[in-house]
């Protein structure tokens, strides 16, 4: 299983990638939690920026608003057959910030958008996440 | 306790598509021009600092040893440095730390790029894998999708336009037009940059600098060496850096880089002075959006301000602050291990009345250089001055 995309070195679909990956295909978007000064990392880390190396998987709640987007027409090579496609910054309920590709648009992207997130299955080999308008 | 160092020699190569040129024939133009500027030879640099951003592009490892051969400096001592599209800048602050401490007396800094070997996509591709290539790169975020991520929270933050991000490409495409180093000499409408097709919305093409070959050296100098080759060194009088998140969602700000900020109040201080005695800036224009925020993060203009800063012309030459006017990286090109070291080139040509007279800003006495890497992460401020 491999967190959405393109071709990328066998060396960063390491067991945090994997694990993450896992959860999404389960619908739970997680991350990862120091258990030594409490900071949240999204997406998650194996070890802290203070240092200490255990860390807890903690569950995420799926609304958030669009703080950025862009639409990319003009793809990096390997990605020119899904172009056009919009990507988004979302700031979650909890306040945690997430980079996700945006579907279901009916109308253009605006910052402040209410969305949801989509965890789950792309295909058999890939698991994703997607962000949805909610209205 | 750290010596004054001044630049003394100025090169820059022609940039554009250098069909037959690999990056030792680019260097050498540019370092040419150098020594002939400083009037010395290579017999008399100690060392060299080499910039290059990317060896993918080239296809040559370890390509500081290949340039500093090629250009007279076999067997004097020489490294690479790489701070994405800052690594230019970083060549001259690490030129400037080792000369202020006393180490060398007299250095060569060069930085080349050879980038139009690779298609375009392909060329995307390789500036895409400088974002996280474990969280972003997957989700196919090209270069010019991170800063229009900035442009669409700056835009619905401070009611930025879409005609004020055009006005910046028409002004250096303006400048450019002057430059005859410049990858691109041709003007362009509001109306054609306003129209121009999609690349990573809202940029599109003329949003976005240019995938340029090019290289660009400075001689470096102590300051008792320095009087011996010139009359009118050009001091770095302050130096600032600064960095940021490797990920972009864990900025606490998305229209405005820490690392500039830092990095100007840091120069600012240590130079003696503020963004109001600056008379000609260098400022890195990878992208529209991205002049508009060096505006404010620089102190040109207040937070959410810059859009109206070029809406007035202020940075147009008889303006408030000249910025840019070489062409900046929209329109003189983006070789991006050279363009710090160009920058550095065209400021202190600027503050010797040297250019040419159209985009020359008259009895210009202190210029500043903001040369960003990756998406904010790498940042360097460089003050220069005549005294």
């Amino acid at each position: 299983m491999v967190y959405f995309g393109i071709n990328v070195e066998k060396e960063v679909q390491n067991s945090v990638v994997l694990k993450f990956s896992e959860y999404l295909t389960q619908n739970k978007l997680m991350a990862t939690k120091c258990k030594s000064c409490g900071i949240e990392y999204l997406p998650p880390r194996s070890e802290c920026r203070c240092l200490a190396t255990d860390m807890e998987w903690v569950e995420q709640p799926l609304e958030g608003t669009l703080t950025a987007w862009t639409i990319i027409h003009f793809a990096p090579a390997g990605m020119e057959d899904k172009a056009p496609y919009v990507v988004g910054i979302v700031k979650l309920s909890n306040g945690n910030t997430i980079t996700v590709h945006l579907a279901g648009l009916t109308k253009p992207p605006e910052v402040g958008m209410k969305v949801k997130l989509k965890p789950g299955t792309f295909d058999e080999e890939r698991s994703i996440i997607k962000a949805v308008p909610t209205s | 306790m750290t010596r004054r160092v001044a630049v003394i020699g100025a090169g820059n190569s022609k940039f554009g598509k250098r069909k037959d040129l690999t990056i030792r024939e680019l260097a050498h133009e540019a370092a040419r021009e150098a020594f002939a500027d400083a009037d010395l030879e290579p017999k008399e640099i100690q060392a060299s600092v080499i910039s290059v951003a990317g060896e993918e592009f080239s296809a040559q490892g370890a390509p500081a040893a290949v340039v500093n051969d090629y250009i007279g400096l076999a067997e004097k001592p020489t490294q690479r440095v790489e701070a994405a599209c800052a690594s230019g800048s970083t060549a001259v602050r690490t030129a400037w730390a080792m000369i202020a401490s006393g180490f060398f007396d007299l250095m060569m800094v060069v930085g080349v790029e050879k980038m139009t070997a690779v298609s375009t996509a392909e060329a995307t591709r390789l500036m895409a894998c400088a974002g996280d290539t474990k969280w972003e790169y997957p989700l196919g975020i090209s270069f010019p999708g991170f800063y229009a991520l900035m442009a669409t929270a700056h835009i619905a933050e401070y009611g930025t336009t879409r005609e004020q991000l055009s006005m910046v490409s028409v002004k250096n495409h303006y400048y450019g037009s002057l430059n005859p180093k410049a990858h691109l000499q041709k003007q362009v409408t509001l109306e054609e940059a306003m129209k121009s097709h999609v690349i990573a919305a809202p940029l599109n093409l003329y949003d976005c600098s240019l995938i340029s070959d090019g290289a660009a050296a400075v001689i470096l100098a102590s300051e008792d060496v320095a009087r011996k080759f010139t009359d009118t060194p050009i001091w770095i009088k302050g130096l600032g850096w600064g960095g940021d998140t490797m990920l972009m969602n864990e900025r606490k700000s998305l229209t405005s880089l820490a690392g500039a900020r830092n990095a100007a109040q840091m120069a600012y201080k240590m130079a003696g002075i503020t963004a109001k005695d600056i008379d000609v800036a260098e400022v890195h224009d990878c992208f529209t959006i991205a002049e508009i925020i060096a505006y404010e993060d620089l102190g040109f203009a207040e937070p959410g301000k810059g859009g109206q800063l070029i809406q007035e012309e202020q940075t147009y030459i008889g303006g408030k602050i000249p910025v840019n006017v070489d062409g900046g990286l929209k329109s003189k090109g983006h070789p991006v291990g050279a363009t710090g070291v160009s920058q550095a080139a065209e400021i202190t040509k600027q503050l010797r009345g040297e250019v040419e007279p159209k985009r020359q800003v008259d009895g210009a006495n202190i210029g500043l250089q903001h040369n960003v890497g990756q998406s904010g992460q790498f940042v360097n401020v460089i003050i220069y001055g005549r005294d």
